[in-house]
């Protein structure tokens, strides 16, 4: 578990992170997510010792990281490459070794990891004469090459087409699954919301949201198309006998309501006349906060 | 088929009957137990990695590569071929000189010179007087000298430059031995090429190790490896690492020319010459060890300058200071009091001092103190430049190079925000951004995102705070509120 409290980052006038909180839990997969500028790249810095934070803590299962810390995080940055010269296995080995791992572990993990990624042909191939999806995938093993103790994801799905972001993304669901907290930083939605656990909203250096993704998901909405929107807003408003259904908005002839649940929505819907459209919608959370980010 | 299985079944032996003994220790296979494995697949075995440990490996790494790189194996080659095509011009061009009628000068000989041209068939040249036939001496315009005793008491001698004109004494009876006038180590005519010899092969291995360290650095820097290092083990050995590891193959480079310029020498019959240059060789490889690694080091901290401008100039003044302080003291010469401080000052000192050494023209400490001062500077600058690679790594985020694109990103957010605020804030910093152009002043990590973090930051600072602990429920409240977020 690795638990990040208050941490504040400025210089100047300049307000990088203000006071983030929160806990990456062992076994889960957690997403840092915002806009470009959020200040994600600097929150996994800070996360990783490279950047020392003005204010507040970083504690892995309760004790205080200093510098030299976190020899075993797996740890990728925002760009991907590598040397262009070197072998690809060469390349993971040596960036697994520099965490201490032994070299016969070392060499056994490439391997391992470059037949999960599908790349155990690409293996002696110079880096270089790979395509960016295999870097990308190349990048992930070096990070999880030495069975690290914490993984840091920093822009986690760039570069991968979508078959190489489910080979990644079961891999490091496995490593997760092993114990482990996985952490990634993205500013890909969709992608933090199909494959995290858990989500940290950021914006402006705040933390604008924090929690599992189905405790952040939007409300489940219904909506209703009908011939003659008036009537059917005014049988609706009226709670003719339905008192658990409320209206949120209308669009148009689209109205969009709350119910306590699917059937007494279908129930709400089903006395109503001229209906044209039925739909239950639950925003994602892009569609969540876009408009506050 | 069924009646088949049935007698099969009647067949068959009754299972063997282990009983509750346990298997020996011995006969127990080693399969893990499955519930033991490890979910990823992944094997785990550590070993503790020290600084030096640590540094060895990246000094590996570099070395290695470096060693399979054409620019190692072909300034190599040029080093041995360069050796072996300079011995065997040598022992041409002094086939060619002793091939001829040895000379000799002689005082006031007169019309008899060519009675003991025939004589002796030698080469003779009247001398007016005993110092002029030093002067032709000196000059090399002939081999050696006969001077008579100017009192016509004592024996006649005859005078050589800087060896004994073999082929010269051997047609005189009896057979003498010519006083040297000069005594060095090693004679000028094969010191000077011998000299510009080691400033090409110095300029190559520090140049091509160092320019090749100097792109990996950057190349690091631009794929952030650089920031997987520093999170993994100490900035201050990855930075060491890679100076010991180039110092390595400069010593390979060393050994190899060393060893072909010793053995060639000594082959074609130069067996003295080999030994006289030992002690200059020596002091110039260990003092072009030190300056290499003043060189890489300077490279190291040369690549952790964010501004590209600052880089070229640092860079161009390093190469300047290398190259003309290589060349410096084969011009200036061996002797002198510049050349006495040239072969102790780092840069000039592996020429100077191997220079210095030839010439015989040295005390026995010089080659201590021109290393001494090497040393010493060495690991100053290395120290300067493993702070600043610290500093670089720790606080810039490593992003340097990448300044002119994530400036372009800064100012697009800027430009975005711009259009989505009112404020003059914002504009203000929009337009200051696209006046100043490109180099962020920040030292905290990203330069770029952060100056893009500045431009939103600044112009909704304030809304920030007031959304920024909003939650998840007071979000949906206000999204009710504002009644247009319903999307299908």
């Amino acid at each position: 578990m690795l638990t990040l409290k208050e941490i504040s980052l400025r210089q100047g006038k300049r307000t990088y992170l203000d006071e983030v909180s929160f806990t990456a839990k062992a076994g889960r997969i957690t997403a840092i997510i915002g806009t470009r500028s959020a200040g994600r790249t600097e929150l996994v810095r800070v996360i990783m010792g490279l950047i020392s934070a003005d204010e507040g803590t970083v504690k892995l299962e309760g004790h205080e990281l200093d510098f030299g810390d976190r020899q075993n995080f797996g740890y990728l940055p925002g760009e991907r490459g590598g040397y262009p010269n070197m072998r690809v296995i060469d390349q993971i080995v040596y960036l697994a070794r520099l965490h201490g791992i032994t070299l016969g572990a070392a060499e056994r993990n490439a391997l391992t990891l470059l037949s999960q990624l599908e790349l155990a042909d690409r293996g002696y191939a110079p880096l270089k004469n790979l395509s960016g999806t295999e870097i990308a995938r190349v990048d992930i093993a070096a990070t999880l090459a030495a069975d690290p103790d914490v993984v840091v994801i920093d822009d986690a799905f760039a570069g991968l087409d979508l078959k190489s972001m489910e080979l990644v993304m079961d891999l490091l669901g496995a490593h997760a699954a092993s114990g482990v907290p996985v952490i990634l930083a993205t500013d890909d939605w969709e992608s933090a919301q199909k494959y995290a656990d858990d989500v940290v909203v950021l914006n402006q250096g705040r933390v604008l949201a924090k929690g599992s993704v189905s405790d952040l998901l939007g409300e489940t909405k219904y909506q209703v198309e009908l011939a003659e929107a008036d009537a059917a807003l005014r049988a609706l408003s009226s709670s003719d006998g339905i008192s658990d259904v409320e209206v949120i908005d209308t669009h148009g002839n689209i109205i969009s309501f709350r119910a306590e649940d699917a059937m007494a929505a279908a129930l709400t819907v089903s006395r109503l006349g001229g209906v044209t459209g039925f739909d239950r919608v639950r925003p994602t959370l892009a569609e969540q906060y876009k408009e506050v980010l | 088929m069924a009646g088949k299985d049935a007698a099969r079944d009647e067949e068959s032996p009754e299972p063997l009957e282990l009983g509750d003994d346990p298997v020996p220790f011995e006969l127990q296979e080693e399969t893990p137990d499955e519930d033991e494995l490890p979910e990823t697949g992944l094997v785990s075995e550590f070993v503790d990695v020290n600084k030096r440990q640590a540094a060895w490996l990246v000094s590996n790494r570099e070395s290695s590569t470096l060693l399979r790189s054409p620019y190692f194996l072909v300034t190599g080659a040029v080093i041995v071929l360069g050796i072996l095509a300079a011995i065997i011009s040598g022992i041409v061009s002094e086939a060619e000189s002793t091939s001829g009628t040895p000379s000799l000068a002689m005082v006031g000989v007169g019309e008899q010179a060519a009675m003991y041209e025939q004589q002796l068939n030698i080469k003779i040249t009247d001398a007016k007087d005993p110092q002029t036939a030093e002067k032709l001496v000196r000059e090399g315009k002939v081999d050696a000298a006969f001077i008579q005793d100017p009192t016509g008491q004592g024996q006649p001698t005859i005078i050589a430059k800087d060896k004994q004109p073999e082929a010269l004494l051997e047609k005189l009876a009896p057979k003498t031995e010519a006083t040297l006038l000069q005594t060095p180590a090693v004679e000028e005519p094969i010191a000077t090429p011998v000299l510009w010899g080691m400033v090409i092969f110095s300029l190559l291995v520090i140049g091509t190790l160092g320019s090749a360290m100097y792109a990996n650095l950057r190349l690091e820097k631009r794929n952030r490896i650089t920031e997987i290092i520093a999170a993994t083990i100490p900035p201050r050995a990855s930075a060491s690492g890679r100076i010991t590891g180039l110092l390595t193959l400069v010593v390979v480079h060393l050994v190899v020319a060393a060893v072909v310029l010793e053995l060639g020498l000594s082959i074609s019959g130069k067996t003295d010459l080999a030994f006289s240059m030992l002690p200059g060789l020596g002091w110039f490889a260990l003092t072009l060890l030190f300056t290499a690694w003043i060189v890489f080091a300077l490279l190291v901290w040369a690549s952790t300058l964010t501004s590209s401008a600052a880089r070229k100039t640092f860079l161009w003044i390093i190469g300047v200071i290398t190259v003309a302080g290589l060349m410096a003291p084969v011009f200036v010469g061996a002797s002198g009091t510049v050349a006495k401080v040239l072969s102790w000052t780092p840069f000039t000192s592996p020429i100077g001092i191997a220079g210095r050494y030839f010439a015989g023209a040295t005390e026995w400490w010089d080659g201590l103190v021109a290393a001494g001062i090497a040393l010493l500077v060495a690991v100053i600058v290395h120290s300067l430049a493993g702070s600043a690679y610290v500093r670089s790594v720790l606080t810039g985020g490593g992003r340097g190079g990448k300044t002119v694109k994530m400036s372009k990103r800064a100012k697009k957010v800027a430009a975005g925000v711009g259009a989505k605020s009112d404020s003059a804030d914002a504009e203000s910093a929009t337009g200051s951004k696209s006046v100043s152009g490109s180099e962020p002043d920040s030292t905290i990590g990203a330069e770029a995102d952060a100056d893009a973090d500045e431009d939103v930051s600044d112009t909704s600072a304030e809304d920030a705070k007031a959304t920024g602990a909003t939650s998840v429920k007071d979000l949906g409240a206000k999204k009710s509120d504002s009644g247009d977020d319903t999307e299908k």
